[in-house]
């Protein structure tokens, strides 16, 4: 900041609009457009930080409070696209040399071309740090998107009521974003301001393209906060999503955080990160190293494999594997009814080696010992419940009706079959009766020839 | 070196003397030269009044409002030959320069000539072609509402103003959204449409007076038809109500009706001061004063509109019709270095928006083409500087064409090509950094030429071109024909454009009138023709001046 101030050749202590516009119009007539353009663009450069800061600096003392309202007309009305905090001023943003972040439309489509290291990777400062500002004030966006900026706000304000009009509105904006190729920083702040700090909500309703787009531009500090918001079963859901990127889009910073986030989900759902563990296998090589390759690779096996205990074992289990220094007391009711389930799948089961590195052996031995008795006990006490009343009434009363039942379907046999002989007899023909009797008497000339040999 | 404002309608000269802008005028005093080109029967090739006169009573024998046609490759017939817009405007700049040469009495050979800020590269070039051909270099093409906006701000206090300039001329309509303080006047937001005007309103009015009254004016009478649709336009611009001679009869159309009738034109107008507001990130409270450029402008259905849109704004008109010329003579001086100027600086944007073609892939395998993916958004301030990076589509191509376009839309189709370049030797190999990769700077100066450089990332290669030269225009020994065709060819005083002008106003006159007015006109000419035939001066004087008193009393208003 400090050498905008010595290219403009004034004091930051005592300027103001005036000042500022003056000493342009000076310095101006020296390095004339057409004359010295690197000049100029110089000088342009620094006049437009200047009056950036000093928009920021008004909008400050407004807030607090100060009765400094003799502020230069001309203030209020320089444009205003800059982010809002404290650390901007000390760092500008350089409107006219950079262009916008990572060429959208090239990165997304162009072959996958991968892209340069871009100074805006995560080095912006965080506008919600701010300690002064309170809110943000009104941008004007330009036309062609504030109409989607506009739409999402509202599906925010509605998303209690319409969950779905959230996911909508971002996939709306997200064709604004490619179409106009919205500089990444300020799709940001527009998604903040949409989402008044609500990021949870994002993180929920972000359609899997959105997330591609995050990715592809590698804005991983709003992607890692947006996990961060998302409760630990909230981020199977999330993860899922990452899945549906391509793997061109991920980079170092994006593919050491979706393996993050696969290692994370593994023991919930391996399935996910089983498919999350294929994305990382196209990976080049270099991004993501081999020892979480390695970790991710045991947590999707042990996932697998406690999937068939009831989720309190797991997450007991889970527990138990992820802090083993902790005491355990292995006779408590809870306790024991995990270690019964997991003594239950047999000695085959592919996680009893994770189980067994954590159980004293004597523990895992005592409860298959009294798996027996321990079930017929337990059946016992169910039967004295109160339950064990009305299960017996339901039974005899079943029991009755199937004897009543049994009692008239037998009736019913016996009257059919009787009608079904009678009905036999009249239809049988004399032809078929002679028949029969020309083949008993065959049969009966066999017999005899037989017995006379 | 002079200032031309090159309008659809007409143009002037201006130019600098003792620290203020003035216009010149011609030989019968006139400032304001009518942009028409017209063939007389002898051959003798007609700009200006002249022209206009005669294209009144010989509507097929030249051509007016050219202007609206620069840049494209349409042709008029006349005069037993074919003509180009850009000939045609290079025969006005030529008159104008005559003007000049004859009001300074020195040669000129370069000028700053005024474009709307609407006119795209092609446009533009076909404006320094004509007046290559007028014999002239363009020392700049000037945006003509930020040469109004120059004048106005060239005597403005060192406060700061923000200014809304709207410049509805015949044929093209502009909006500049400007500010000016201590001598600086920086250009914030332009936008306009390059065919809308007033000639759209007379085309409006015409076809809705045909249809109201079921009129057909005869094919003979086509132009001066036209003439008493657009005095017609004039008179209701000034008064309530106007008076028209339909099927012989005079017929009654009021303010309203014209409202109404153009009601259409005038919807066009509003989205583009919108624009410029928007580009200009301003409300109208922010807006100090709005300025009224053009003709045009003086329409009170227009001001009213623009007056409500604006606020109520306080809406100053200058002097509609010579303020663009004003502001390019302050401009001309400021590119001599005219010390009257050194404390004066103009800043100003790139009107449209810069870029390269591109190709998506929204699903996998499936690749898109025809994107427009921008570098130069409109309105940035120059001269400026982008860069961008892109990417071969697939590893194994060799070559990237870079195709530059200019315009809005998001698909090239739509836009403007400009040029292309073609990069090679981008094959993928083993052990690259960035294959097929390739950052494209474009670079635009202040006379809106840009300079398109590429270069290979992984190699360092630089490739480069200058879009100065772009397709559709001429070259210099095009320039050259074009000029050896335009020579005068005889100097007979009947040709000296002041007489030629007077003679085709009597012609004008003469089919206006009838019975004994018809006859002392008859008169007065034939004694003007023996005069000149004599080719006696002083003969010439008195004849001329009788022939003017009878005609003067016609034309009051049109002068």
């Amino acid at each position: 900041m400090r050498h905008i101030w010595q290219l403009l050749e004034l004091d930051p202590q005592e300027v103001d609009g005036k000042k500022v516009r003056q000493a342009y119009a000076r310095l101006l007539k020296v390095h004339r457009p057409d004359q010295d353009p690197q000049g100029f663009q110089r000088l342009r450069s620094a006049y437009e930080q200047a009056l950036e800061w000093l928009k920021w600096r008004q909008n400050v003392v407004d807030d607090e409070g100060d009765e400094t309202t003799e502020a230069e007309d001309g203030e209020t009305f320089w444009s205003s696209r800059v982010e809002w905090s404290t650390e901007k001023p000390l760092e500008p943003v350089k409107a006219p040399e950079n262009p916008a972040p990572g060429p959208l439309a090239p990165s997304w489509g162009d072959g996958g071309a991968p892209e340069l290291p871009h100074e805006a990777k995560g080095g912006e400062a965080e506008p919600k740090s701010s300690p002064v500002k309170k809110e943000p004030p009104e941008r004007h966006w330009p036309r062609d998107w504030s109409f989607g900026i506009e739409a999402l706000q509202r599906a925010c304000l509605r998303a209690e009521e319409e969950p779905e009009g959230v996911s909508k509105a971002l996939t709306a904006f997200l064709w604004d974003v490619r179409e106009h190729g919205i500089p990444n920083r300020d799709m940001e702040t527009i998604l903040r301001d949409a989402f008044d700090g609500k990021m949870g909500l994002l993180a929920r309703t972000i359609p899997s393209a959105f997330l591609c787009e995050l990715i592809s531009q590698e804005n991983m500090r709003l992607v890692e906060e947006l996990w961060s918001r998302l409760q630990p079963g909230a981020r199977v859901h999330f993860a899922q999503k990452l899945e549906q990127c391509p793997h061109e889009v991920y980079q170092e910073g994006s593919g050491a955080f979706l393996i993050h986030a696969a290692c994370f989900v593994a023991l919930e759902s391996p399935k996910v990160a089983q498919s999350l563990n294929v994305l990382i296998h196209r990976l080049p090589k270099g991004i993501v190293n081999q020892e979480m390759k390695d970790r991710l690779r045991v947590l999707i096996h042990r996932g697998t494999a406690f999937l068939k205990l009831p989720s309190a074992a797991r997450a007991f289990w889970n527990h138990r594997i992820a802090s083993p220094e902790e005491t355990c007391d292995w006779s408590a009711p809870d306790v024991e009814d995990v270690l019964e389930a997991t003594v239950l799948l047999g000695k085959q089961w592919a996680g009893l080696d994770y189980v067994q590195k954590v159980v004293p052996p004597a523990v895992l031995e005592r409860a298959s010992s009294s798996l027996l008795p321990r079930k017929m006990l337990r059946a016992l006490r169910s039967m004295m419940t109160r339950d064990f009343l009305v299960t017996s009434g339901f039974s005899l009363l079943a029991g009755v009706l199937l004897f009543f039942g049994a009692v008239k379907l037998q009736q019913m046999r016996e009257a059919y079959l009787a009608r079904a002989l009678e009905k036999n007899k009249a239809e049988k023909q004399p032809a078929v009766l002679e028949k029969k009797k020309m083949l008993r008497d065959l049969f009966k000339a066999q017999e005899a020839r037989k017995t006379s040999n | 070196m002079i200032g031309i404002d090159l309008g659809t309608t007409n143009s002037l000269v201006a130019i600098l003397q003792n620290g203020e802008p003035v216009t010149l005028k011609n030989e019968q005093g006139d400032d304001l030269i009518p942009s028409a080109v017209a063939v007389a029967e002898d051959g003798m090739i007609l700009v200006g009044r002249a022209a206009r006169d005669r294209l009144v009573t010989n509507p097929d024998a030249g051509r007016a409002f050219f202007k609206r046609d620069m840049g494209m490759t349409t042709s008029y017939s006349f005069g037993g030959r074919k003509w180009s817009p850009v000939e045609c405007s290079a025969l006005v700049l030529r008159e104008l320069k005559r003007i000049a040469e004859l009001r300074l009495g020195r040669e000129v050979d370069s000028a700053v000539i005024t474009v709307p800020a609407y006119f795209h590269d092609q446009q533009r070039q076909a404006t320094v072609d004509a007046a290559a051909i007028a014999g002239m270099k363009v020392l700049r093409l000037l945006n003509e509402p930020t040469a109004a906006a120059l004048a106005h701000g060239y005597r403005a206090d060192d406060e700061l103003n923000t200014l809304l300039v709207y410049d509805l001329g015949g044929g093209t309509f502009d909006v500049t959204v400007l500010e000016s303080f201590d001598g600086v006047v920086e250009v914030k937001a332009s936008s306009g449409e390059s065919r809308l005007g007033g000639e759209d309103y007379t085309d409006a009015f015409d076809e809705w007076l045909r249809k109201e009254f079921q009129w057909q004016p005869p094919d003979a009478e086509r132009l001066r038809w036209r003439e008493q649709v657009e005095r017609l336009k004039r008179t209701l611009t000034q008064d309530k109500y106007g008076i028209i001679q339909l099927h012989g009869k005079p017929v009654t159309v009021t303010r309203d009706d014209f409202k109404n009738a153009t009601a259409t034109i005038s919807a066009r107008l509003r989205p583009v001061v919108r624009r410029a507001m928007r580009d200009a990130e301003l409300t109208p409270a922010q807006i100090d004063a709005v300025l009224l450029v053009g003709g045009a402008s003086r329409m009170p259905a227009v001001i009213e509109d623009l007056s409500e849109q604006m606020d109520g704004k306080p809406v100053r008109a200058l002097d509609p019709d010579r303020v663009v010329a004003l502001g390019a003579a302050i401009q001309q001086a400021l590119v001599a270095g005219d010390a009257a100027v050194r404390d004066l600086v103009l800043t100003d944007v790139c009107p449209h928006t810069l870029g390269v073609e591109t190709s998506r892939e929204f699903i996998k395998g499936q690749r898109e083409h025809g994107f427009f993916t921008p570098l130069i958004e409109r309105n940035t301030m120059v001269p400026c500087s982008r860069s961008k990076e892109f990417g071969t589509v697939d590893a194994s191509q060799d070559q990237l064409s870079i195709n530059v376009y200019q315009g809005e839309s998001r698909l090239v189709k739509d836009n403007r090509f400009i040029g292309k370049i073609l990069v090679k030797e981008l094959r993928g190999k083993p052990g690259q950094r960035f294959p097929g990769q390739v950052d494209v700077r474009f670079s635009y100066d202040m006379n809106g030429i840009l300079e398109v450089e590429v270069t290979v990332m992984e190699t360092g290669k630089k490739v480069s071109a200058v879009f100065e030269q772009r397709p559709g225009t001429l070259s210099s020994e095009q320039i050259a024909e074009a000029l050896r065709q335009l020579q005068p060819l005889k100097t007979h005083p009947r040709d000296m454009p002041e007489h030629r002008a007077r003679l085709e106003r009597a012609n004008r006159l003469y089919a206006e009138l009838t019975g004994d007015l018809r006859t002392s006109l008859s008169d007065l000419v034939d004694a003007f023709e023996t005069a000149l035939s004599s080719q006696d001066p002083q003969s010439i004087l008195v004849a001329a001046e009788s022939l003017d008193r009878f005609m003067h009393p016609f034309f009051r208003e049109e002068l």
